[in-house]
């Protein structure tokens, strides 16, 4: 080992054995480029070190050695025995003051694992490396994006959906927590990142929420990641912009809301996502056939955004939409009339559809071979049943949880400093240098 | 029959999957057959779409996601004919148990979906033989009439459950009203 | 009020820069100042985020799709 090698060992296990962390923590950005040129020899740099003891210390060899998996190409299975080990057994306490740097190796091991094709693999310990790292379950932290690429890539969304299922009251960023340990401007931090992967995370979670058909969710993913108002147009708004479109056809049949940031959507996204907008308004015309033309026509841009299979279900739901719109004009029809009337191609399909949206209970019908008859009937929801109840008593708590859940952030931002503030329209300066470590809630309100 | 039957099993499965590089067939085998009989259908899904290559030659797994196509493509015909098979141990429990529970679905959806059906579609959906469809419909108290050549069928309606209440409801119900009122 | 309408509050705050904005990066807040590290004079970003995916969402090509994404046996 070499002598620079040596020094950063003994460095590293000195200033932990003294609790030094912080300090630790500020000088080791600096050793990156050193490890990294030593890749060859690192492996005998981690067996000085242990990971509950010196946490920063193999942290930084970490990173070194994904900064370097390039050129050292190592065994992917030792790679992923490290970070396995690493998050399983490290001091957090420790590594609170490298919040950054942990980001950032999550962030190469996520991509490293995504070139090997072995996505699969980094789930657990993705997840593990969250569940570290968050301060409160509502918290959304930057490496919540790995996670869901890492499960996309897999098309394995078992673990990912409990992380999605919950709503995010709170957000860590890279920018803040470097202030906050005053590593600002150090070479590992990209401030930058912090909105792509705010964006990559709710664009992420709308396919996995899309793949597992819950659409409602999905769609106000994708708007949460369309919706924000840049002062740049990003890649990731518009690809999650136009998943948005096509999700709000199959939920909705139409756009339910425009929007808010109609600047850049006007100026950006609408001539990007022409296609899409196209699609819209055909869809608007209830015409299967013309929606037919029109995807098959763009079906190269389609194909291209991997977009082809959702364009495929909005035909679908036009369809569905297009029989449900007849349960409400009439009482009974012919099935030969249905397919007529909608498009499909002949009674056998149409029974084929209604007995399937039957089935979802997307209508009510009874069909009848005898003379090839379908009668539409009205919801036999009476609101009596016991199930009914049950549900309806499951939406009331809810509700009661999110007023609870409301009345808790408004008295957090009652009391922020910077609140009573901007509040009181105060001069005074001293209240700047509080340093409240994240901040929850609309400060707007 | 509890849809979470295999609840303790699949979780097995599923840590499995997330830990382990190089699986074999049986896993994935079970995984479908649970993810079918869950009537997790998205799932079934994305596990064929993830199944390695090489292990979609494994020829249980083959015939099993042709189980998975006919449920996604609601295609009763279809099923009732792939799940005639010899399958292994692995699945052979949950198969049995789709079967019945498939088979209680055609006829609580036929019955409720159909004034009348013919007796030869029905023989289509179900891939019985005119006996034991007999059997099967008597226990619905189905009506049986002639149409000239053909048999149809006329379903009986379901009746609905009857409606329970309890204190526990009312506690709940007084609560939300207490609620509201503040 | 819908359910999910509550995060979609915190997600907008921390992209707006409307007249009621609070400025919070001086306290080092968490929210609030992503975009402001966005370069401005840049009409475009993003531009090389990871979107290398299977259609998931096609419910009729699944059965025959070969995989281009993960696959620890090749």
């Amino acid at each position: 080992m070499g002598s620079a090698l040596e020094n950063f060992v003994n460095q590293v296990r000195t200033m932990s054995a003294s609790g030094s962390f912080r300090e630790l923590a500020d000088d080791l950005p600096e050793s990156v480029s050193l490890l990294a040129r030593n890749w060859s020899i690192l492996d005998n740099v981690l067996e000085t070190l242990d990971v509950q003891q010196h946490t920063l210390g193999v942290l930084y060899v970490l990173l070194a050695k994904l900064h370097s998996a390039a050129t050292a190409n190592p065994e992917p299975v030792q790679i992923i025995q490290l970070m396995r080990d690493f998050v399983h057994r490290n001091n957090v306490e420790q590594l609170r003051f490298a919040i950054c740097a942990f980001y950032e190796t999550c962030h190469l091991f996520t991509d490293y694992l995504v070139q090997k094709n072995l996505s699969i693999l980094g789930i657990k310990i993705m997840a593990r490396a969250v569940d570290q790292i968050r301060q409160i379950d509502s918290q959304l932290t930057p490496i919540h994006a790995d996670l869901c690429l890492l499960s996309l890539k897999a098309k394995n969304f078992n673990l990912v959906l409990t992380y999605l299922d919950g709503d995010i009251t709170d957000i860590s960023t890279a920018a803040a927590e470097c202030k906050t340990q005053q590593q600002q401007q150090s070479q590992h931090t990209d401030a930058n990142n912090d909105a792509k992967y705010f964006l990559l995370f709710y664009y992420y979670g709308g396919m996995i929420y899309t793949a597992v058909k819950d659409y409602d969710r999905a769609l106000y993913f994708f708007e949460c990641a369309s919706q924000p108002r840049p002062m740049a147009m990003s890649h990731i708004m518009l690809e999650a912009y136009k998943k948005f479109l096509m999700v709000s056809l199959i939920v909705e049949g139409n756009i339910a809301f425009i929007p808010k940031n109609t600047q850049v959507i006007g100026r950006f996204m609408k001539p990007m996502a022409s296609h899409y907008h196209d699609l819209v308004n055909v869809y608007a015309n209830s015409s299967s056939e013309e929606l037919r033309i029109l995807i098959l026509k763009y079906s190269e841009a389609f194909t291209r955004d991997s977009n082809m299979g959702l364009a495929k279900q909005a035909t679908t739901s036009l369809y569905k939409r297009n029989i449900k719109r007849l349960t409400k004009t009439f009482l009974t029809l012919s099935l030969s009339d249905v397919a007529s009337r909608v498009q499909l191609s002949g009674a056998a399909e149409a029974e084929r559809y209604i007995l399937n949206m039957i089935k979802s209970g997307e209508i009510y019908a009874s069909i009848n071979q005898k003379d090839g008859m379908v009668l539409f009937k009205d919801d036999p929801e009476k609101y009596n049943s016991p199930d009914m109840f049950l549900n309806v008593q499951t939406n009331i708590t809810q509700v009661l949880d999110l007023v609870k859940q409301i009345n808790k952030m408004e008295e957090e931002i009652i009391l922020n400093p910077m609140y009573v503030k901007k509040a009181l329209g105060s001069q005074d300066d001293d209240l700047t240098s509080q340093h409240p470590k994240t901040y929850s809630g609309d400060p707007t309100d | 029959m509890q849809s979470n039957k295999y609840n303790d099993l699949l979780d097995r499965l599923e840590n499995e999957e997330l830990e382990q590089v190089e699986l074999g067939a049986e896993v994935y085998q079970q995984l479908m057959a649970i993810y079918l009989y869950q009537n997790k259908l998205a799932n079934a899904k994305l596990l064929w779409m993830r199944i390695p290559d090489k292990l979609k030659e494994d020829k249980e797994l083959l015939h099993l996601n042709q189980l998975n196509l006919a449920l996604q493509n609601n295609n009763f015909a279809e099923f009732f004919q792939k799940i005639r098979y010899d399958w292994s141990e692995c699945v052979k429990p949950t198969m049995e148990d789709l079967l019945v529970k498939q088979r209680e679905e055609l006829f609580t959806l036929t019955g409720s979906a159909y004034v009348s059906i013919y007796q030869n579609n029905l023989l289509q959906m179900a891939q019985m033989t005119e006996d034991e469809l007999k059997n099967a419909v008597a226990a619905l108290d189905w009506t049986r009439e002639q149409d000239g050549d053909e048999v149809i069928w006329l379903p009986k309606a379901k009746e609905t459950p009857p409606t329970g209440r309890n204190d526990d409801q009312l506690l709940k119900l007084t609560e939300f009203v207490t609620f509201l009122e503040n | 009020m819908d359910l999910n309408m509550k995060p979609s509050l915190a997600a907008d705050e921390m992209f707006s820069e409307g007249p009621g904005y609070m400025e919070m990066d001086e306290s080092g807040g968490a929210t609030g100042m992503m975009m402001d590290h966005l370069p401005t004079n840049d009409k475009h970003v993003h531009a090389d985020f990871y979107n290398n995916f299977d259609d998931l969402f096609d419910d009729d090509n699944w059965a025959k799709v070969k995989q281009t994404g993960d696959n620890p046996k090749q």
